[in-house]
């Protein structure tokens, strides 16, 4: 390998010309890929759904209905921290197509305030490097950033 | 032009080239370097650029010299970059057609030599590169080594599943 594919604001550089699909696939290359590549597409996420799915994954059960657990693992917690402090902006989800999975997805964001203060181990910042948060977003966000 | 200022770069390896100086300051470290000790007829070094490569930069810097300077304060990691296209003119197009060892040590040169434009060329080459491209694609093309376990790789692939269809 060259070493120019190991410089952190090099490889960054060529990653923000990325699309998040890309950006996907370079965070599996290696561990000095990854590291840049999250940081890259979760520096500004339109949505907190993937980070709040890492603590409490969405499950589709049999007939078609999706559902979480509301309780979560300490290596969740972990793997939250982990994608947490590279987000510097939120976005604004889009709630707006109802399907069985935006149900629980939406179910899930109502009661996250309650589910975080239960379950959250320490008193850390969950979102340490947020800078911008959205409108609506501020509903879940107060959960989050408090 | 004859009269116009002109400077000496010296590469790595010991090779001299004699440039205009408005050529060599599309280089903001030789700008600085020039600003910061005044005008010498002693060569600049530039330790961390060899003969071939100097040579490949300074031609981009020829055909760009009277291009308006960019701004200082671009963030290159940026989100709006992504939204850009990754176009690239016509003529840098064929300039940075080069075997993948001088591509990289062209971008290290643009990043060294503080050229943002080239660096910029050589960067989104690069991205267009991985474009579409699997892990193990990117990998091969670039000969990294997998230090990842598979179960690590299936996690993080688990965790951006979202990002994919973007």
């Amino acid at each position: 390998m060259h070493e120019m594919l190991a410089i952190y604001d090099v490889l960054m550089h060529i990653l923000s010309y990325s699309q998040q699909r890309d950006l996907a696939a370079a965070a599996r290359v290696s561990r000095v890929w990854s590291d840049v590549a999250l940081d890259c597409l979760w520096r500004e996420i339109e949505s907190v759904l993937p980070l709040v799915e890492i603590l409490f994954p969405l499950v589709e059960t049999d007939d078609g209905e999706w559902s979480f657990t509301r309780s979560t693992p300490r290596q969740n917690w972990e793997r939250f921290q982990y994608y947490a402090r590279r987000i510097r902006h939120l976005g604004n989800d889009d709630l707006s197509v109802r399907t069985r999975k935006r149900d629980a997805q939406y179910l899930l964001l109502s009661e996250l305030p309650v589910l975080i203060a239960a379950e959250r181990p320490g008193n850390e910042p969950l979102l340490p490097m947020v800078q911008a948060i959205k409108q609506t977003e501020i509903l879940f966000a107060s959960s989050l950033t408090g | 032009m004859s009269a116009a200022p002109q400077v000496t770069l010296e590469s790595s390896d010991g090779e001299k080239f004699k440039v205009d100086k408005e050529v060599a300051e599309r280089s903001v470290l030789i700008k600085n370097m020039i600003e910061d000790v005044g005008e010498s007829d002693n060569p600049i070094p530039l330790p961390n650029v060899n003969a071939s490569v100097l040579k490949k930069v300074l031609e981009y810097c020829e055909h760009h010299r009277g291009d308006p300077l960019p701004a200082a304060d671009a963030d290159p990691s940026n989100d709006d970059n992504r939204k850009r296209a990754t176009e690239i003119s016509d003529w840098d197009q064929k300039f940075i057609q080069v075997d993948q060892e001088m591509l990289f040590e062209i971008i290290l040169a643009a990043n060294y030599m503080d050229i943002k434009p080239l660096l910029d060329v050589g960067c989104k080459t690069v991205a267009n590169m991985i474009k579409g491209k699997t892990p193990e694609e990117i990998r091969k093309l670039f000969n990294i080594v997998n230090d990842f376990t598979p179960e690590e790789e299936a996690q993080i692939k688990k965790e951006n599943e979202w990002a994919e269809d973007r």
